[in-house]
């Protein structure tokens, strides 16, 4: 399990437990944080789970992968931290990691 | 501003005729799916997928719930996404906007504004459509290639009876009396009495009448779609006795579907008792009327049309119809306050 900050637009920083296997979407969908709409479900093809990655985390996360690299092409607000959270599987390694949403 | 009024029930379509299977309405130039739910209530919602757009009324109905017909999305009657094929997770926004219906009269009323507005018990009711006393029978979705205003004019004008009617609901008796009206809170009453003068064709037929009789023709309207004219026959109109007299609402139940288009859904109500051979007759005498209005309102339609902005003449006889069109812009007015 980790413990997950989430930041939206706004500001707002949402604290979730996300269970070891969930991803980073399913973290926040399933905690209510705003502007993760998650439409293809996980499925790598919407965007609609977009947000950035801390600067101190940026290495012990990863690097999107081809298709995730494809997918986020199509966002208009894409930035060197940005990844797709239901490309994030989370466990222990990643307790404390603070995201931001980019989508409001 | 808006081109329609929306906070307000406007009537879709007979309740008759929605059963449990997809249907597609337009109305105020929004596409509505309807349905009726195993338990019996109406429900409408907005006929798009979110997905691709295809209408939702060219899906399936499983059970209480609308499957699309292109790649299965799956929306309850809250209009909630609960099924996405080939995926695990539904996404959360997924769904569908509903609208408030109600069924009264032997309509479906809907409403198409701000839905915590909706309140049923606003929903138009005329109280002898329930009385015992009193008989009903529904009558035609008549579709009209005009405006609905066009229609409402109509509705606000008694005058036009003894020239497009001469076959059911008028004669020449009367050609000259003044119309008179009143502007009450959401509607206005235009009327005018002819008395101690031939029966109209209509009562000729139906009213057992011997020598001449005096006449009273009412028009309420309601902003922005409802009308029932009053039309009564009898004797003694000038000392105030109407005791004795047949009297018929023809009610008028009118759907805006665009700017060229609108649907009267019209039913009569009389104050006697008539079997189905009755019933049918006289609905035959309103049909053949309302056909004489869908002549004459689509012809004017098509030169509204080509004569977009050009200046009408107003003459005495249009006093209600100028205050029935600023009553529904008062009322757009006041919904474009609130918004803001």
């Amino acid at each position: 399990m980790a413990k997950v900050t989430y930041i939206d637009k706004s500001g707002n920083v949402y604290k979730a437990d996300v269970e070891d296997g969930l991803t980073l979407m399913q973290g926040a969908v399933y905690n209510d944080v705003p502007g993760i709409d998650a439409e293809c479900g996980g499925a790598c093809v919407c965007a609609t789970c977009h947000i950035y990655i801390d600067e101190e985390w940026r290495e012990k996360v990863g690097r999107p992968n081809d298709v995730e690299s494809m997918t986020l092409e199509e966002v208009d607000n894409i930035r060197p931290s940005s990844r797709l959270a239901c490309q994030i599987e989370v466990d222990s390694g990643l307790d404390g990691l603070v995201v931001h949403v980019a989508n409001g | 501003m808006n081109k329609y009024a929306l906070n307000t029930w406007y009537p879709l379509t007979w309740s008759r005729d929605i059963r449990h299977e997809l249907s597609s309405h337009r109305i105020v130039e929004q596409d509505v799916v309807v349905y009726r739910a195993a338990a019996g209530e109406v429900v409408a919602m907005e006929d798009l997928c979110p997905h691709r757009f295809l209408p939702l009324s060219m899906g399936r109905l499983k059970d209480d719930n609308i499957e699309c017909g292109y790649h299965g999305m799956t929306f309850d009657c809250s209009g909630t996404c609960v099924r996405v094929p080939g995926q695990d997770m539904v996404p959360p926004k997924a769904r569908v906007v509903t609208y408030p219906t109600h069924e009264n009269m032997g309509l479906v009323w809907i409403w198409m504004g701000d839905p915590e507005l909706a309140d049923t018990s606003k929903v138009f009711d005329l109280p002898q459509y329930h009385d015992p006393d009193w008989s009903v029978a529904e009558g035609d979705a008549l579709k009209i290639n005009a405006n609905y205003i066009s229609l409402a004019d109509n509705l606000c004008d008694p005058a036009h009876v003894n020239f497009v009617h001469l076959s059911t609901l008028g004669n020449s008796a009367g050609e000259d009396v003044k119309i008179q009206f009143e502007v009450q809170e959401d509607k206005i009453v235009t009327w005018r009495w002819i008395n101690d003068a031939p029966p109209i064709p209509l009562f000729e037929k139906f009213g057992n009448f011997s020598g001449n009789v005096d006449r009273w023709h009412y028009y309420h309207y309601y902003a922005p779609i409802i009308d029932f004219g009053s039309a009564a026959t009898g004797t003694g109109a000038p000392e105030g006795a109407r005791d004795n007299c047949i009297q018929i609402y023809a009610c008028h139940f009118m759907t805006p579907v665009d700017d060229g288009t609108t649907i009267d859904h019209w039913l009569h109500v009389k104050n006697f008792q008539a079997d189905a051979d009755m019933n049918t007759a006289l609905s035959n005498e309103f049909r053949k009327a309302f056909l004489e209005d869908k002549t004459i309102l689509e012809a004017i339609q098509e030169k509204e049309d080509q004569f977009k902005g050009r200046q009408k003449l107003k003459i005495a006889i249009d006093a209600a119809p100028i205050r029935m069109r600023k009553m529904i812009e008062t009322m757009k007015a006041a919904e474009e306050t609130n918004q803001t």
